[in-house]
């Protein structure tokens, strides 16, 4: 068997996700999506927060880093990283979607505030059907038909 | 002069009635802001800080705070829906109220489904596998009633968190089983049998969701339906996307300081009593006269 390693396996890891999105796309598609208008909003409302409350929680975490590595100065560079990368990202989806705000919230407070309980629900989902599918595919794997390692002479 | 003749004369200009109203509209805002604060923000962030409290150490009844308090919290976030009905953010707590019985249900049914099987210790007894199975298949039916008869319903409408969260959660698991079989044929050993059943239950999955694109329900119809999944694409995408942006940027910065750390300083070697010490732990963990 081709080892782990090797690079010649690693596209089998996502070629059949892509293929189902693909394909349920294509299907989307075919039904008709309809209004999806806000789409790029949703998906840059999604890509700031995610990214502003995971930096929070690793610049917390670099603490620890500086305290265990002797660097002090390591939170510091990593919130000076991660605001540079956070405003280019920032400039670039304003620059392509322009104004960010969904129709349904009036003020850039009430979208923050509607974009953390969104980033929580959809964290919600992802977890629970990770969980869902890795329970799965164990309950699969521990009911396989039990295998022979040796071979007796 | 009496009270009520100073009332019936007293009258404000138009601008001072202006100023008047918006004081007491802010002072309503900052009311309901509080207790939003209060009764939700607070209990959210303290969680997830419960949770971590409970697991960093294990001394004395720090990990039974630490479960105390996230489980209160999470009790508090789920009923926000009655304690800041005002307040936009509840909608998030009335959602996990109302997939939290699903959600036990699954994980119930995967536990005993996965210690019912071939493992080497703590098995379950046979007849667990297929409650569990039963018991995952009546969480998924739960989830698809919902769906199709009775979605959440908050300020008498659909709760408007749902309609993200069912095609999130449907759109993950076909995409993370599709993942997973190709997991089990690039990792596991000879797994082809496993990986053609995870397929199937993959493929049950896609045409379950195409169904639900072309069906509709009471209360959500199918063209809703596709433009929330195609939002909840660009919701999940941009979620990964962000989470990868934030560990790739911190990474990096460790990376740079790994490089830069010194080698190692050579260490001088054992005194005598050093070694004596380490024969010492050798004798004691490796000399089988112990108790």
């Amino acid at each position: 068997m081709t080892p782990l390693t090797s690079r010649r396996r690693w596209p089998l890891l996502v070629i059949p996700m892509i293929s189902c999105l693909a394909l349920l796309m294509l299907v989307v598609f075919l039904f008709g999506v309809g209004g999806v208008e806000e789409s790029f909003k949703r998906f840059a409302n999604a890509l700031l927060t995610s990214f502003s409350v995971v930096s929070a929680l690793l610049a917390i975490a670099m603490f620890s880093y500086a305290d265990s590595r002797e660097r002090p100065l390591a939170p510091v560079f990593t919130m000076l990283a991660i605001s540079v990368v956070g405003a280019l990202l920032s400039f670039g989806t304003l620059f392509v979607g322009g104004d960010l705000l969904l129709e349904s919230n009036g003020s850039a407070m009430a979208q923050i505030l509607y974009n953390v309980v969104q980033l929580l629900v959809v964290t919600s989902a992802l977890f629970i059907a990770g969980g869902l599918v890795l329970g799965t595919a164990f309950a699969i794997i521990t009911r396989s038909v039990e295998r022979t390692i040796f071979e007796e002479e | 002069m009496p009270k009520t003749h100073y009332l019936k004369n007293a009258t404000l200009r138009p601008d001072e009635w202006t100023i008047f109203f918006s004081l007491t509209n802010l002072k309503c805002t900052m009311e309901e802001l509080f207790k939003a604060a209060l009764l939700f923000w607070l209990p959210l962030m303290l969680v997830p800080t419960g949770a971590v409290f409970a697991l960093s150490r294990k001394e004395g009844s720090r990990p039974m705070v630490g479960w105390a308090v996230a489980l209160i919290s999470s009790l508090m976030v789920m009923s926000s829906w009655l304690t800041v009905p005002e307040s936009d953010s509840s909608a998030g707590g009335h959602l996990i109220l109302a997939i939290i019985g699903p959600t036990i249900l699954m994980a119930i049914g995967c536990l005993l489904a996965i210690f019912s099987g071939r493992i080497p210790v703590q098995r379950l007894p046979v007849y667990a596998g297929p409650v569990g199975f039963i018991s995952v298949l009546l969480g998924l039916a739960w989830l698809l009633m919902m769906h199709l008869d009775n979605p959440p319903i908050w300020r008498h409408e659909i709760n408007p968190y749902w309609l993200v969260w069912w095609p999130t959660f449907l759109l993950s698991v076909l995409l993370l089983s599709s993942f997973v079989i190709g997991a089990m044929l690039m990792v596991g050993d000879n797994r082809r049998n496993e990986a053609g059943v995870m397929a199937f239950f993959s493929l049950l999955f896609f045409v379950g969701l195409i169904l639900l694109l072309k069906i509709d329900g009471d209360l959500t119809d199918a063209a809703q339906m596709r433009a929330q999944l195609w939002l909840a694409t660009a919701d999940a995408v941009g979620t990964i996307l962000g989470i990868l942006f934030a560990i790739v940027t911190v990474a990096l910065v460790v990376a740079q300081y790994e490089r830069r750390l010194p080698a190692p300083g050579l260490v001088s070697a054992m005194n005598e009593e050093e070694k004596e010490m380490v024969q010492d732990i050798l004798n004691n963990n490796l000399g089988g006269d112990q108790e």
